[in-house]
């Protein structure tokens, strides 16, 4: 662990433009004050939204910050499940590299359920937080450690997030800050979009692709690469109904008439192409 | 079959008449003897030999009537039903002294199955009838006060023990008889009462006829096109049968979890010679096989309810019993409301899923009991039951924590899992489910293959999974994809070969195809959350 103060060079000064910026940063890392600075010459966004989120949420989120870490971008989250899991991965596993700022301790695992990951940025990227060793995790400490998501970003993504959640209030503090707020729109029937299209409405700047947040950041959009792999025959039929609706794996059967052995060797080859997730009520979502 | 039944009353008759006569001339003129009887004390599944000694002394000063060598208090109790069972047959012991010695002594004896053996020997010890005869049977039946025969449970293990001691002629109540019968070499006497018994070891009443020996016990099985929209869990189920594959399924209430595990012993294959015997043996000791039910040839179907006890799941008891995983050997454990089993109840499962047997141990020793089934849990898919979609309210960790919790000592002996939902009319409108008997078939040729291999799917050892269930290279990417891209452990990995071994061979195909991988991947149980 290493504590960083505020006369410690290696103290981000987009910090110090905060009300409050936190008095000494503790960095998990020896290795990481390094990291960090490295991360923070180059663009940088915060991707944050529900820990309740999709599966297609979080498989969105998990490909845009691949793409984005892809075009030299970094990623910053809380290391919450749902969302922020999914941003931090997508990153990793593109070779990129993301920060962390926890809501506790430094010391911390929390939660339980992000611990691999927070293994893996141990060694690619840094673990933050304003809080002294020992500090156990609280409602009210979320929405502080927030200020410091936001203000450490060039700009701030919200994918899911329903009306009065955590990641409207970075996306608040983002505004404060005068940076740039995008939202993924969202069906108006769909809960999880209810805080994203708040946003809109507010006039955050709609994000569909990689590229807008690239144009957000000031990187050349022709520079994003995606890596959709191809699919054809059967596996495009099926992948185009549940693009028209998504449906159970029997629902999707029936509809493009196979059998339920042969659709459910397309639905792997799908899932195992990242072209589609499967939601909590077993029903199949395309991810793009 | 009563014919050969009577034929053996012949020859016991032949000799039992010189015999008797003797008999009766000592007992009138010494007025004491030792006789014995051979009854069997029911450990487990297992039968043991039991001698029964009895001294019997006209001795109206000392009468008295005890037992000795470790009976319980069922047996001790025995001494009141043999004393009325006398009377009723005509003899008053109130007057004797009789001592009745259980041989070997350190072996527990347990229950009322020992009242006809220590009657036939204190009968004989008074002149009623041979005590050769009586010494030349096995004997096993509970006496009713007035001497009537009551059944008693483990006949079939108490018929295969007869037979090896050498003594496969077994006195026993008429309605067990057709049950020992199944035995190869007895020859069960059914006995309606203890007069019954005794006229018919001297040969001057036929015993009870065999009725329904041989028939084969046919519960039935509700069929497989009753599980109308539900092609995905129908095909699961069939994987299940066809490798011998644990599964779970989960749904709302009422999407017919049950309707769909109620049909897996139908569509399994029927129960070989050995297998039947050992399920109606098993059946028998529990004392739950219906009187007169015959060779159990369709696998058992287990459904114990979630208040159910360890004990009561793998066996147990001060007197020990077979448990649910016994009782479901060679047919299917179902676990519905798998959340709710207690948690220790479930891991004592883990044993018997993994090895296929249950081992007890008690102070005097421990058993071995075979617990060899399909295991088919189900549970909600998540705390309210909504099923995580409309009119759900559970939070995703929440569900996610619920389904974790839930399959947690289990859930690394599952291989495939199945989503059911309420059947959408779309499916219904195409669905057209294939009977029990067309899966069956299927079922039983993908099960010959697996016998040529030497070993069910769901058992195939890691190291002989590349033997068995080789993969092309094409296969392997799949596998290498799906342990990247879904996180799969190296356990996963195998489960999925196996069962993807499973998909080959109800395809008919040697090899295993990147289709039947696939298949595989979509049906682990992971897929479900």
């Amino acid at each position: 662990m290493t504590q960083l103060g505020h006369t410690d060079p290696r103290y981000p000064a987009r910090l110090l433009e905060l009300a409050d910026p936190p008095a000494t940063l503790y960095v998990r890392d020896p290795a990481q004050p390094k990291n960090l600075s490295a991360l923070l010459q180059s663009p940088i966004v915060a991707i944050v939204g529900s820990r309740s989120a999709s599966a297609a949420g979080i498989a969105f989120a998990t490909r845009l910050a691949g793409e984005l870490a892809a075009s030299g971008v970094g990623v910053i989250s809380g290391l919450a499940r749902g969302i922020d899991a999914g941003a931090h991965q997508g990153a990793l596993d593109r070779g990129g590299r993301t920060v962390a700022v926890l809501g506790c301790g430094i010391d911390r695992d929390y939660p339980s359920a992000t611990i691999p990951l927070a293994r893996r940025i141990t060694t690619d990227g840094a673990i933050l937080s304003e809080y002294p060793p020992g500090t156990p995790p609280a409602p009210f400490r979320f929405p502080e450690r927030n200020r410091i998501v936001a203000a450490l970003a060039d700009a701030t993504i919200v994918i899911e997030a329903a009306a009065r959640s955590g990641a409207l209030i970075t996306a608040r503090l983002a505004l404060d800050l005068g940076r740039d707020v995008l939202a993924v729109p969202g069906a108006p029937w769909s809960s999880g979009a209810e805080g994203t299209n708040l946003l809109l409405k507010d006039g955050a700047l709609p994000l569909t692709c990689a590229a807008d947040a690239l144009v957000a950041v000031g990187v050349d959009p022709g520079s994003v690469r995606t890596d959709d792999p191809a699919v054809d025959g059967s596996a495009r039929k099926v992948l185009a109904a549940l693009r028209r609706e998504p449906a159970s794996a029997d629902v999707l059967a029936a509809r493009c008439g196979l059998t339920s052995s042969a659709a459910a060797a397309l639905i792997a080859e799908l899932e195992l192409k990242g072209l589609l997730v499967r939601e909590l009520d077993g029903r199949l979502v395309p991810t793009a | 079959m009563p014919s050969r039944a009577s034929a053996i009353g012949e020859t016991l008759r032949v000799r039992g008449d010189t015999a008797s006569l003797a008999g009766c001339t000592r007992a009138g003129s010494v007025g004491r003897m030792l006789t014995r009887a051979h009854a069997f004390a029911l450990t487990g599944l297992d039968a043991t030999p039991v001698e029964v000694e009895v001294y019997s002394a006209a001795e109206p000063k000392n009468a008295c009537f005890t037992i000795v060598g470790l009976p319980d208090k069922a047996l001790q109790e025995a001494r009141s039903r043999i004393r009325s069972a006398a009377f009723a047959a005509g003899l008053n012991t109130a007057e004797s002294l009789m001592l009745v010695n259980l041989a070997p002594a350190e072996v527990r004896k347990e229950g009322a199955g020992f009242d006809l053996p220590i009657a036939l020997a204190v009968l004989a010890g008074h002149g009623r009838v041979d005590e050769r005869l009586v010494d030349e049977v096995a004997a096993v039946g509970e006496l009713a006060f007035d001497g009537r025969l009551r059944p008693v449970p483990g006949i079939l293990s108490i018929a295969e023990a007869a037979v090896a001691a050498g003594r496969p002629v077994l006195v026993c109540p008429s309605e067990c008889a057709a049950e020992a019968a199944l035995v190869p070499g007895c020859r069960p006497l059914g006995c309606s009462s203890l007069q019954h018994a005794v006229r018919v070891l001297s040969g001057e009443q036929a015993p009870a006829h065999l009725e329904a020996v041989g028939v084969v016990h046919h519960a039935p099985v509700p069929d497989l096109s009753d599980v109308r929209g539900q092609p995905g869990a129908r095909r699961a189920l069939e994987l299940c049968a066809a490798g011998g594959h644990n599964l779970l399924l989960v749904g709302p209430p009422g999407v017919g979890k049950t309707m769909l595990a109620k049909r897996l012993p139908g569509i399994l294959p029927p129960l070989d010679d050995a297998a039947a015997l050992l399920a109606t043996r098993i059946h028998s000791a529990a004392g739950v096989l219906p009187a007169g039910a015959g060779l159990m040839r369709v696998p058992p179907f287990r459904a114990p309810h979630h208040s159910a006890t360890t004990p009561a799941l793998v066996g147990g008891g001060v007197r020990i019993r077979p448990g649910e995983v016994t009782l479901a050997t060679g047919g299917v454990l179902f676990l519905d409301e798998l959340p709710e089993f207690r948690r220790d109840a479930l891991e004592a499962l883990r044993v018997p899923i993994e090895d296929g047997l249950v081992r007890i141990s008690r102070a005097s020793g421990s058993v071995q009991l075979p617990a060899r089934f399909s295991l088919i849990a189900a549970m909600n898919p998540c705390p309210c039951g909504g099923g995580g979609s409309g009119g759900c309210s559970c939070s995703r960790d929440r569900v996610l924590s619920y389904q974790r919790k839930a399959s947690g000592p289990l859930l690394d002996r599952i291989d495939v899992g199945v989503r059911l939902e309420r059947p959408a009319p779309e499916v219904l409108r195409v669905d057209r489910p294939e009977s029990t008997e067309t899966v069956r078939e299927r079922v039983r040729a993908a099960r010959e293959r697996q016998a040529a291999r030497g070993c069910v799917n769901g058992q195939i050892p890691v190291d002989l999974l590349d033997v068995h269930a080789p993969l092309s290279a094409a296969c392997t990417k799949l596998v290498d994809e799906a342990e990247r891209r879904l996180a799969l452990s190296p356990r996963g990995l195998h489960r999925i070969q196996r069962v993807a071994r499973t998909i080959a061979d109800l395809a008919g195909t040697s090899s295993v195809e990147p289709a039947h991988v696939a298949e595989a991947i979509a049906v682990r149980l992971g897929a479900l959350t």
